[in-house]
């Protein structure tokens, strides 16, 4: 057991070390075009500010929505640019991962001793989502008080929240497993979260609640973590934690379900 | 003969800025940018009879795509003169548009998700072409060029050599005077390099269709083409047909061979051959074809040694055409 | 005549091909309307909350399930467009753009065919699909014969607009190597000043004022409101407004692409 749980942990920890260099390689050759970086950097911030600068105007003329404000606004935004931010700065091919399988692209990182996943996630940055997550510090500096716990939970919603983020586009790239080319569907999806995850729809009642949590996870991915960061709820806490894990977890399942039948070789027409 | 092209002195210069790495150097180039020039074509001249078919190679960035655009309209000279057909090409781009087609092998022209046929149509269309002659038109090319049988699936669907044919009856559905081809064969493999090369001789044959095309290719050398016009760093440096070409600047071939045991019955010594390496069981041999034939090599070799397999190179063209610059730069010095 | 016809049939078949191309994956055209319906779904839950809680601040003239189709509306305008910009940018930023000059047409005026082609169907099928949809659950805003023809002149417009608009934009391609940047920026101009997603009547005063004067307005919230709640005095200052914009830019992408073809030509491209 302990054996186990060493290597575990060793192999978390190479794969870290692994992440950690990848994405430091990707930044540097972003600075190679030293003025496209900054940018794609500073037009994103532009660009989310104006997208927040839409919601100001909506809560200015219909103040708040059953206690839902231009404040809560912005802890949302923090936690979905934040988490876009974080995940497509270091796992930058996490949107492209349909695209990969899709033209058998998945074989190049088999050749190599790391795991081929996790290669092809962070062999990529893309380069306006550091934009986001600099949008999000940000907003969080400006907007909220830095307070022991804010801070905390910051950093460890911004973890949960981007885990969620990232099954998510494993589990849409993982369609392409079954669907092949299907670049239309993958959009759709993708942006329904994006939007789901930045619009006041946590004020929604009933059974779209439902819907905007299970379906579309953007309320355990967002809402939640934004609430927290106001106050802390015991309850909230554990919601978000165990879906994550959980979500995760059935992901890397479909996943590789989705691999045993690329590894079949049953997919040829797939790739032509 | 009549003249379909004409260029006399044509010169080309671009200026581009001076991009210096780093943040400050950056910003730099945003206020107060230097710039620089660059000759890539210099003091060309060269004529195209109606009918010929030119093959226009040298090596990268020696200015054939930069003289192509010109000749097509889509570059305009810093000096000198082009005629195309009578036309000046950038000043009657449109005109000429209608007169020329043009195959660049980097960018298809067919719609890929549609069947061949709708490209086909919308060409017609495009270059104002009267119902019935196209219909005609289109009928006479899908038959000679074979391509019935998959004219109507989607071109993505189709094989490289069964898609070069497409592209080419897109080309050629107005009955252009001359077919402008740059790199057509890039990225082919053989079979439809020979479906591309035989469907260029068969429209020049039929319709004397004038043949320009730049390539890196050997094959569309000797294949395709009666002229050859070697250009090197904006100059041309020769300017004839392919027979002089090859006369004049392919003067060796090589001979690999495995030997099956390293006896040899006589010591190999014949004019005009060179050995380049010698193994074991392994000869590399370079033959001057000027001064020998390979035949008689060869009769030697099974002669003296036990041979197991053999390869015969030629010349490789990089460096034939090497071969003509080297010549070029000695006489310039 | 017949010259002039068929310079102009040239665009059209060009049109014509860039629908069928879109229809050559059926089954995309129905994955493309998830996302249209899942934003006007949540939206709608929004709207509800808003008009349940604030009935003093409703927008004049807009009911619920009015404020409803307007969403609707604007997402289907803005979503019936491919990114205009990313392929014009794009064509331009890799040189292709020079390829077009050795064809009988004009490099915008192929654009403007194929990317019209491609938003045509877009529209019509997400327009289907979605009144479709929507009309379970709510109720259309009256509708007569006259104003189905203003919607559709109001949305032709728009979609004419919103192409020259963005074509500009993309020109800026000979210039400016972000592409991407243009991409989203405008967008979110688009958004701000169009109105998507609740109108622009939940502005400040000044701010409308402001945008009155832009050509966004047209694009998305002239349409949206005309189909919403018809007002024959606004629409024809619509319409109005819309053409002129679209003369202007007609201009604009003229006088731009002349500068930018010519830098293609000094530096190569």
């Amino acid at each position: 057991m302990l054996k186990e749980s060493k290597k575990l942990i060793s192999t978390v920890a190479k794969n870290f070390d692994f992440v950690l260099f990848y994405t430091k390689y990707n930044l540097a050759s972003a600075m190679e075009f030293r003025f496209n970086f900054f940018s794609q950097v500073f037009f994103m911030i532009i660009n989310d500010t104006m997208f927040l600068l839409l919601w100001y105007f909506f809560f200015e003329h219909f103040g708040k929505l059953n206690g839902f404000g231009f404040q809560e606004m912005i802890a949302i935004w923090i936690f979905a640019a934040g988490s876009f931010g974080w995940v497509n700065a270091i796992f930058g091919n996490a949107n492209n991962l349909g695209k990969i399988i899709s033209n058998g692209g998945l074989d190049f990182y088999f050749t190599f001793p790391k795991n081929h996943l996790l290669h092809a996630l962070v062999s990529k940055t893309d380069l306006s989502a550091w934009g986001d997550l600099i949008f999000a510090l940000l907003a969080f500096v400006l907007f909220f008080p830095l307070t022991l716990y804010s801070c905390v939970w910051l950093i460890v919603g911004w973890f949960f929240s981007s885990l969620i983020l990232l099954s998510f586009y494993i589990l849409v790239g993982s369609l392409s497993f079954w669907l092949g080319r299907n670049e239309v569907l993958h959009n759709n999806l993708m942006h329904a979260f994006i939007a789901f995850s930045s619009n006041p729809s946590s004020v929604v009642q009933g059974f779209l609640k439902f819907f905007i949590f299970f379906v579309i996870p953007a309320g355990f991915a967002t809402f939640l973590p934004a609430e927290l960061l106001q106050t802390f709820a015991l309850d909230k806490f554990i919601y978000v934690v165990i879906f994550s894990i959980i979500f995760f977890i059935i992901t890397i399942f479909i996943y590789n379900r989705g691999l045993k039948k690329y590894s079949s070789g049953n997919l040829i027409n797939i790739r032509s | 003969m009549e003249k379909i092209i004409e260029v006399k002195n044509l010169n080309k210069e671009f200026t581009s800025k001076i991009k210096l790495s780093g943040f400050r150097n950056s910003l730099k180039a945003l206020f107060k940018p230097e710039y620089q020039q660059m000759k890539a074509v210099d003091n060309i001249s060269f004529s195209v009879a109606k009918g010929e078919k030119v093959a226009f190679i040298g090596p990268n960035g020696a200015g054939k795509s930069t003289t192509i655009k010109m000749l097509t309209g889509i570059l305009y000279p810093s000096s000198g003169e082009i005629r195309v057909d009578n036309l000046v090409p950038w000043q009657d781009r449109k005109k000429l548009a209608f007169k020329i087609g043009t195959v660049f092998g980097q960018k298809p022209q067919l719609w890929y998700h549609l069947p061949a046929m709708d490209t086909f149509y919308l060409f017609g269309k495009i270059y104002e072409l009267d119902q019935a002659k196209f219909q005609k038109r289109l009928n006479f090319l899908i038959d000679k060029f074979q391509v019935r049988e998959f004219v109507n699936q989607p071109v993505r669907k189709l094989s490289l050599g069964q898609r070069m044919r497409c592209e080419m009856i897109a080309s050629l559905i107005h009955q252009p005077k001359i077919l402008f081809l740059d790199e057509p064969t890039i990225g082919l493999d053989v079979v439809a390099k020979q479906q591309l090369r035989e469907v260029l001789n068969l429209m020049n044959k039929e319709e004397e269709t004038t043949i320009f095309i730049t390539s890196h290719d050997a094959g569309d050398l000797e294949k395709i083409a009666d002229r050859v016009i070697v250009i090197d760093r904006g100059r041309v440096i020769f300017d004839g047909t392919v027979k002089n070409f090859k006369d004049k600047y392919a003067w060796y071939k090589l001979i690999d061979l495995e030997l099956a045991d390293n006896h040899a019955s006589e010591k190999l010594n014949l004019r005009g051959v060179k050995i380049l390496a010698q193994d074991k069981l392994s000869l590399k041999l370079e033959v001057d074809i000027k001064k020998i034939s390979v035949k008689e090599v060869i009769d030697k070799l099974l002669n003296i040694y036990q041979i197991a397999d053999i390869t015969i190179a030629e010349m490789p063209m990089e460096e034939i055409i090497a071969n003509i610059y080297e010549q070029n730069l000695q006489k310039i010095k | 005549m017949n010259k002039i016809y068929r310079k102009l049939n040239k665009y059209f078949s060009i049109f014509k091909v860039s629908v069928m191309d879109r229809l050559a994956y059926p089954l995309e055209l129905l994955y493309s309307n998830i996302f249209i319906l899942l934003i006007t779904l949540v939206m709608s839950g929004v709207w509800r909350v808003v008009y349940a809680n604030q009935p003093d601040k409703i927008i004049s003239g807009f009911s619920l399930a009015g404020m409803i189709w307007y969403v609707f509306m604007t997402e289907l305008i803005l979503t019936s467009n491919p990114s205009i910009i990313g392929e014009i940018g794009e064509e331009i930023k890799s040189g292709n753009v020079a390829y077009a000059l050795a064809k009988p047409y004009s490099f915008v005026g192929y654009y403007f065919g194929s990317i019209l082609g491609k938003t045509f169907i877009n529209f019509i099928t997400k327009l289907f699909v979605g009144v479709l949809v929507l009309i379970c659950f709510i109720k259309l805003p009256s509708l007569n014969l006259f104003i189905i023809f203003a919607v559709i002149i109001a949305i032709i417009l728009a979609l004419v607009l919103n192409f020259l608009v963005s074509a500009t934009c993309s020109l800026l391609a000979f210039w400016v190597e972000d592409v991407d940047s243009m991409r989203f920026i405008y967008q979110k101009i688009l958004f701000i000043g169009g109105g998507l997603l609740f109108p622009l009547d939940v502005y400040p005063i000044f701010l409308q004022k402001i945008l009155h004067y832009l050509p966004f307005e047209g694009i998305l919230y002239g349409p949206a409101r005309t189909f919403v709640n018809f007002d024959l005095a606004y629409w024809q200052a619509l319409v109005l407004r819309q053409t002129i914009w679209i003369f202007i830019f007609i201009v604009l992408i003229k006088i731009v692409y002349a500068q930018g073809i010519k830098k293609v030509n000094i530096n190569g491209g």
